[in-house]
Parts: structure tokens; C-alpha cells; sequence
């Protein structure tokens, strides 16, 4: 099989002009081929005219719409190429010992072989270094604090005061209080206003007089098997208590801990990856 | 002040301890925190979600740069990626990991983006492709990454959905049914591209040797 028996046609490729066109019956139909049915039936009625690469010009979208009736290619043993690949595949091609002792499907194998050196040697060959990944990031951060999400404003410090803090901040400061605890991670953190009335008002500015008021605290966490549940949404309520009286200064008048999971790990998976990015 | 909220509400895991993820293989759970991550991200936390851009940037500009070919253009893609999966995250719900979700975004721009260089390609030639430039490098030209070489350009036959297919599966591991998630097609029709692709490509490396 020669590379240029099909050059010039990306849509279809593999398929030589004199390969006979099978039915796709046998082939449970697909997305692909169902769009299809069309080019296959001509291709049935004229299979070596190029009425095919026609078809695939004009609906544009190339392979995708290329028959499935494509994948059935009969070596001249009576094997079909996709099932001797797929016995390779789920590596069961040495209980055929048919595959082994037949040209056809040892060369088909040896074909599938070759092609899998090359694979894996680009599979170890990273295209992507280090380099520029910083600068990637740094860019991709760029814009997304061009679109920042920082939720409602929350009313700060003593009634009378006009001092606000935005949701995200807050949440970010009550997680924090949350993972001081050991093996604790913190995951959704709402905070609204208590009272409904203000929490249906609330938008993203800072509101006046009558939106001040205490807020209620939603947290989800996920911990190590070492804690009795009990005790974990007690320590952990405790420690948002803490940071919302002294650290922020905000009236919390509830604290909702949700306990989503339970780590197996002593140390939950992948907390020692989060350090590096400054959580903890 | 507080402490006045007294529920503890806790769901599967706390009753019967390890069956709630047995019990739910399909959730796909990740080894690693992304979820949480995924969560706060999509709340506003932009520590967060950096720390999944770090984690995951890797891999998603190596998705990229072998569907492409390009590593520039990869970059611009991921990036665009990453900034379209910011703006998103408020509605992911985390029924897939974050980076199958991931993987998904980065396909289907690098798709758009190969899909939408066809149509300059003359299809009665074989579009002699731009070595990959990671490819270029004095390294690379070395004979014994020929074979590589030979199955970059070769690469270069296959159409934009074979090319995502073919890659996914065999440069990064996934699942068929992964693969099927990921470009948002059937099974079989899965299978169907990475055959036809391997087909391709023995042929046109079998030319080589």
C-alpha cells in the first residue's frame, strides 16, 4: 500500500481506488454515518468513479462524514483490518494463532507495529517544555483578572459604618480559617445577607443603610478520616467565628458547615500540590 | 455572635464511610483537588483556578501543540482556552474531572481552529506541512527521531476529527469512552476515526521505510 494511492484526499484517507466498496449494514450506525447514507448508497452504485471525493468536497466536512462503511477493509484472508488491529489492541492477538501464521495479518500487525514505535517515541518526546508555561500563565491570569467575578458587597464593621467587603474576599479569608485546621480543605464558601429581603436586593455594589445587617456563612469541606464529624463542624465553624470577628470584622450570625466528603488518605490527596499555590 | 447555626449536614460519606464512591464509579472523581479548586474557582477565587492553570497548563499546550503542529498557536489556543473555562466555571457542575472538562475546551478550540484552515488547503495536494517546530530544534533533525519526524508530517494527512481522535487516544492515553466525551461523539464513531487513522498513518509510514 503506497502513501500516494490516496494523496491529495486528507478527507478519506487509506482508501485506494480500487478498494471495493462494502455496505455499512453490519456497522451499528452512528452520528457519522447516518449523516451519510446519501454518499454511501452512491458510492455503492459507482464505487470507483470519485464520486466519493466529490461528495466530501461538497459536505465540507471531510473524514467525519466519510462512510463507515470506510472501515471495513477485508484482507485478502477474509480478515476484516479493524478486527485483527482491535485483537492487537486488547492485546489478544497472540490467541488467534491464525494472526501469526497468515502473510496478511502478521504484515498488518507488523504495519500497526512499526507505526506504534513511532508513537511512542513521540509520546515520551514532550513538545511542550517549561518554557513560556509561566508566561502562559501569567497571560491567561492577566485576563482573568480583567473579568473578575467578586459577588455581592457585604456590610463591614459596626452598623453605622459604610464600609463593605466583597463575597469573594470574604470567602477567601473564611477558607483560609478553614484549612488552619489539619487535613481540612475548603470548597464552596456563600455568604448572604441574613436576612432575605436584603439577600433578593443584594447586587454587586455596595448597598446603603437599610442592606447593612449580619450575614449568614455557607462552607463546604472536605476532611481526613481522623475527625469525628461532630467535632470537624464544630472546629470549623469555630475558626470562621474567629476570622470574621477579628480578622474581617463582620456580623456572621450563622455558620452552615456542609461536610461533602471524607478522606480515606491521612493527608488528603493533593494538598501538598495546593501549598505551592499559596492556599495553606 | 455566631455558632447559632446549628445544622451539620453531611451527605453519603459520613452514614457509611467509602460506599458513597464505590457506589458512584461514574463520577469520575479526580485524585486530586481539582474539584474543590473547580468549585472556588467558579465562585471568584482567581488563586484557585491559577492553581489549575499551573497544574493542567502542561498538558493542555502538549494537547495543543500536537493537534496544531504549532507551538505558537498552541499557546494562544490554550490561553484562549483557559480564559473561556474561567468565564464558564460558574456553571460547571462537575459532572466530569476538571480536566476531562479541560481536555474538551482544548479540543474543540484546536478543532475550530484546524477546521478552519481547510478550506485554504488545496485538497489535490498534500499540503507539505510546516515541521512542527518543536520539531525543528537540531535535536529533532537527528536520524534517530526520523521515525517521529516521519509520522509528525504524516500527521499533517489527517483531517482536523481524525487528527483529535487519533491524538487523544494514542499520545494521551484516554479512554475510547473518554475520547467520546471529550469530542462530543458516539462511541463508534470513535473507533471509527482512530482506525481510520492508524490506517492512514501505517500506510504513509510504511512509505517512509
Amino acid at each position: 500500500m503506497a502513501l500516494n494511492a490516496h494523496s491529495g484526499r486528507p478527507g478519506e484517507p487509506g482508501r485506494t481506488p480500487d478498494e471495493p466498496a462494502t455496505t455499512p449494514d453490519e456497522e451499528s450506525p452512528t452520528d457519522d454515518n447516518a449523516l451519510d447514507e446519501s454518499s454511501a448508497a452512491t458510492e455503492r452504485a459507482v464505487p470507483e468513479t470519485g464520486t466519493r471525493e466529490n461528495g466530501a468536497r461538497e459536505n465540507g466536512a471531510l473524514d467525519a462524514r466519510a462512510p463507515e462503511a470506510d472501515d471495513e477493509e477485508l484482507l485478502p484472508c477474509g480478515r476484516e483490518l479493524s478486527a485483527v488491529w482491535e485483537a492487537w489492541e486488547a492485546g489478544e492477538s497472540g490467541l488467534d494463532p491464525h494472526l501469526a501464521d497468515c502473510p496478511h495479518c502478521s504484515a498488518a500487525l507488523a504495519d500497526l507495529a512499526a507505526l506504534d514505535d513511532a508513537v511512542r517515541e513521540a509520546r515520551a518526546d514532550d513538545p511542550s517544555d517549561a518554557t513560556g508555561l509561566a508566561e502562559l500563565t501569567g497571560r491567561v491570569m492577566d485576563m482573568v483578572r480583567l473579568e473578575l467575578r467578586p459577588g455581592r458587597s457585604l456590610p463591614l464593621g459596626a452598623p453605622e459604618d459604610d464600609a463593605w467587603i466583597v463575597e469573594a474576599a470574604a470567602a477567601r479569608a473564611f477558607r483560609a480559617a478553614a484549612e488552619s485546621l489539619p487535613s481540612v480543605r475548603a470548597g464552596s464558601c456563600r455568604i448572604a445577607p441574613l436576612d432575605p429581603a436584603v439577600a433578593r436586593r443584594g447586587g454587586g455594589a455596595a448597598g446603603g443603610p437599610a442592606d447593612r445587617g449580619p450575614v449568614q456563612v455557607r462552607l463546604e469541606v472536605v476532611a481526613g478520616l481522623q475527625w469525628p464529624l461532630p467535632e470537624l463542624a464544630e472546629s470549623v465553624r469555630a475558626r470562621v467565628a474567629e476570622a470574621a470577628e477579628d480578622a474581617i470584622g463582620i456580623d456572621v450570625a450563622r455558620i452552615d458547615v456542609l461536610i461533602v466528603d471524607v478522606l480515606d488518605e491521612e493527608d488528603p490527596a493533593g494538598s501538598g500540590e495546593h501549598q505551592e499555590g499559596g492556599h495553606r | 455572635m455566631p455558632g447559632n447555626g446549628n445544622q451539620l449536614s453531611a451527605r453519603a460519606p459520613d452514614r457509611d464511610t467509602g460506599r458513597g464512591r464505590e457506589q458512584d464509579p461514574a463520577q469520575d472523581r479526580d485524585p486530586s483537588d481539582d474539584g474543590l479548586l473547580a468549585v472556588r474557582a467558579g465562585e471568584g477565587d482567581e488563586e484557585a483556578f491559577e492553581v489549575l492553570v499551573r497544574r493542567h497548563g502542561p498538558v493542555m499546550l502538549q494537547l495543543a501543540t500536537r493537534l496544531l503542529g504549532n507551538r505558537t498557536e498552541a499557546e494562544d489556543a490554550v490561553q484562549d482556552a483557559f480564559v473561556n473555562a474561567w468565564r464558564k466555571l460558574p456553571e460547571f457542575r462537575g459532572e466530569s474531572a476538571f480536566r476531562t472538562w479541560m481536555y474538551r475546551i482544548v479540543t474543540n478550540r484546536c478543532l475550530n481552529q484546524l477546521r478552519a484552515r481547510r478550506p485554504a488547503t488545496d485538497l489535490d495536494s498534500v499540503p507539505e506541512p510546516a515541521a512542527p517546530e518543536y520539531q525543528s530544534s537540531p535535536a529533532r533533525v537527528a536520524e534517530s527521531h526520523a521515525a517521529t519526524r516521519a509520522l509528525a508530517v504524516a500527521m499533517a494527512g489527517l483531517s482536523p476529527e481524525q487528527r483529535a481522535c487519533w491524538v487523544l487516544r494514542e499520545l494521551h492515553g484516554l479512554s475510547y469512552e473518554s475520547i467520546a466525551e471529550t469530542v462530543g461523539i458516539s462511541l463508534q464513531a470513535v473507533r471509527g476515526r482512530v482506525f481510520r487513522a492508524r490506517r492512514y498513518l501505517t500506510e504513509a509510514m510504511s512509505a517512509w521505510r
